[in-house]
């Protein structure tokens, strides 16, 4: 498969693996790694930008990326987004 | 019987009542049920209780569509009036019940009561009603804009409260309850004995282990089919999830409980959209709602084509009527570039989008501020199909009490072929039915399994784990690809029987031949084999309806190339069920109640 750039991005920097994505995905994209204790965006592709993962991040860590598509689409200057 | 069900699966739920969804419709019946605390209830959702179902974004309590509720709603109503069911009802689009709506008036009001018990703010400081008022927008059967008319006439209520902040609250109360929670665990079937509803499996989509639920009640409350069309803009596999709804409703619960013998009605019937391109959202992005739609010459469309062919039809969604005249074979937007026009929006519009944005689609209003705002250049709208006509398609609801052909088999929201869809009635509904089975679960017996029901479970368990033995095989999301390009290229809103025939060919084949071939490498895509397994059958059903109805009616939703009028002296209030007995299917022509 392609490699698939958007979905949500996790900041590890500021994460500090409350697991609130991973739980509160309604589509359950967030895989889980136990060792490091942080998530994983596991399937990307599933990912309906409905950007709960966002909204549920006490530490604003989680980033929803968009396709390319919507962005152009919409009128989204791609300089703000790549 | 019970020690051998032990050993087929990995628990076993006994419970009396089962909610399948947790959505506003399967929180708030569970809720009511629960307010007798010897019922013990069980609710399976696919996702999490918290953001489950549509209303990970919703904003409203409608009063707009005068199609079911009658204005007005009282802004000073109180519980009581709220038991008496004072509002008057009617009809909706002859295709469902008039009783159904008499139901949903006389009980509109009181999940508006169970809202604020469990702290959801809808009233202003004053203790009014938190209500924006608005106008039909013209040529329109039952479709509202946010603002009085030209001479102040109001013609329906919007009650507005925060959508996430209603679904978190639901299921803080479901779960303060006592009602039992298994999340992350998707349907795969009913379990019925002669014709009686007695439990379900489910699959957990983290664990793999296969759950067994027995219940003396059944809520089917699983939401709407919206994996059967795509957004063709976007590339695979993104078309596969970016709905204008939630796309993880893929009709799971319809499918499982035709398989069990429940009727369904009216699938033939589309939701057609228009939606702002690349977003692909609705109601947040103003398109067709708020705003007017506009051509390249700056025409307006609903000024151009009010009182056009499509409009005298009575399709289901006006803005999308304008975008199709003025004829449905030669539409305005294939001729066109047509764009939504905020230019004459007023403050209290521009404030209820983003109002909106904000609680149904987050990711509007991340794209509107980074496309610098709603005042913003014109954004294109584009035709979508979000999937089959929200709550007006699935299981039949046969009666005010949400029953279904099954017996202790109820049916409510999105997946049923009641009253329509929007957060609003799927509450009035989980309501009653909460209400109702509150009242009869202890006339119901404790269900009893004999051979023939541990033959389904052992059955259901060795088609559910066969997938993940099978290495190499079909990826259920292209085969998932391929099933919605068959609807999207030989069914869709121009239907014509040779195409309709092969759809069904098509996919009885894969049926056949391909579904066989599926394998998983993981819970999480077995989840999928299952779910595209829905899809098929669905689609067929689809199909097969779309076949049966030889006229048009209420365009785009079903439209016939070849059959392009209302036939009313053949289909007025007729509507098409389907039902499997035995594995087989029948249809049959019925009319309306």
């Amino acid at each position: 498969m392609t490699r698939i750039t958007y979905g949500p991005r996790v900041d590890y920097k500021h994460c500090k693996g409350c697991a609130r994505c991973y739980e509160l995905c309604p589509m359950d994209i967030f895989g889980w790694d136990k060792a490091k204790k942080r998530p994983t965006v596991a399937y990307p592709e599933e990912c309906t930008l409905c950007c709960i993962c966002e909204i549920v991040c006490p530490e604003v860590a989680v980033d929803v990326h968009f396709p390319l598509h919507t962005i152009v689409d919409f009128g989204v200057p791609p300089k703000k987004v790549y | 019987m019970t020690a051998k069900l032990d050993q087929l699966a990995d628990e076993v739920i006994e419970t009396d009542f089962l909610v399948l969804g947790g959505g506003l419709v399967g929180l708030m019946a569970a809720l009511r049920a629960r307010r007798n605390k010897d019922i013990d209830v069980a609710i399976m959702e696919r996702g999490t209780i918290w953001y489950g179902g549509n209303a990970i974004g919703f904003d409203d309590h409608n009063i707009e569509y005068p199609g079911i509720i009658e204005h007005p709603l009282p802004r000073n109503f109180s519980p009581e009036q709220a038991a008496k069911g004072e509002f008057g009802a009617r009809r909706m689009h002859n295709i469902v019940s008039s009783k159904l709506a008499v139901a949903e008036a006389k009980n509109y009001i009181k999940p508006l009561v169970v809202l604020e018990e469990i702290g959801v703010n809808i009233r202003e400081d004053d203790g009014t009603l938190k209500v924006k008022q608005t106008q039909k927008i013209p040529g329109g059967p039952n479709w509202h804009r946010l603002v009085p008319d030209a001479t102040g006439k109001i013609e329906g209520d919007k009650v507005f409260y925060r959508g996430s902040d209603v679904k978190e609250k639901l299921a803080n109360a479901v779960i303060k309850s006592g009602a039992r929670i298994f999340n992350r665990t998707i349907l795969t079937s009913l379990i019925t004995r002669d014709g009686t509803v007695v439990g379900a499996t489910g699959l957990n989509t983290r664990t793999g282990k296969l759950l067994v639920f027995l219940a003396k009640a059944v809520l089917v409350a699983t939401g709407d089919m919206r994996r059967l069309y795509t957004y063709p803009w976007a590339p695979f596999p993104n078309n596969l999830f970016l709905n204008s709804h939630f796309a993880g409703t893929h009709g799971g619960g319809i499918a499982a409980a035709f398989h069990a013998g429940a009727k369904l009605a009216n699938m033939e019937f589309l939701q057609v959209y228009v939606v702002a391109a690349g977003a692909c959202a609705t109601s947040a992005a103003g398109a067709g709602m708020y705003w007017r739609l506009q051509n390249s010459k700056g025409e307006f469309l609903e000024e151009k084509y009010q009182g056009g062919m499509l409009s005298k039809i009575g399709g289901h969604f006006p803005p999308t009527n304008f975008v199709f005249s003025p004829n449905i074979d030669n539409p305005e937007f294939e001729n066109e570039v047509i764009t939504y026009d905020t230019s004459r929006a007023t403050d209290d519009e521009v404030a209820a989008c983003y109002f909106t944005c904000a609680t149904e689609y987050p990711r509007m209003l991340k794209l509107h501020k980074r496309a610098g705002g709603i005042r913003k250049a014109p954004v294109e709208v584009r035709v979508f199909i979000p999937g089959l006509l929200s709550g007006v398609v699935g299981v039949l609801n046969l009666n005010e009490k949400a029953e279904t052909s099954v017996k202790n088999l109820f049916i409510a929201g999105c997946a049923s072929s009641s009253t329509g869809s929007s957060g609003s009635k799927a509450m009035v509904w989980g309501h009653i039915v909460g209400d109702h089975v509150r009242d009869i679960i202890s006339d119901i017996k404790k269900p009893a399994l004999r051979a023939g029901q541990l033959q389904q479970v052992a059955a259901e368990k060795k088609r559910l784990l066969a997938p993940l033995q099978r290495k190499g095989g079909v990826d259920p999301l292209e085969l998932e690809d391929y099933v919605r390009n068959i609807n999207m290229n030989y069914v869709n809103v121009r239907k014509v029987e040779p195409r309709l025939k092969r759809a069904i060919a098509v996919l009885q084949q894969l049926r056949n031949e391909i579904v066989p071939l599926l394998s998983a490498a993981s819970p999480h895509e077995l989840a999928h084999v299952l779910e595209v397994q829905d899809i098929i059958d669905i689609s067929e059903l689809h199909a097969r309806a779309s076949l049966m109805r030889t006229e048009s009616r209420m365009a785009p939703s079903h439209y016939r190339v070849d059959y392009p009028k209302p036939d009313d002296a053949n289909w007025a209030s007729i509507i098409i069920t389907e039902q499997q007995i035995d594995g087989e299917t029948s249809y049959a022509r019925e009319k309306l109640a």
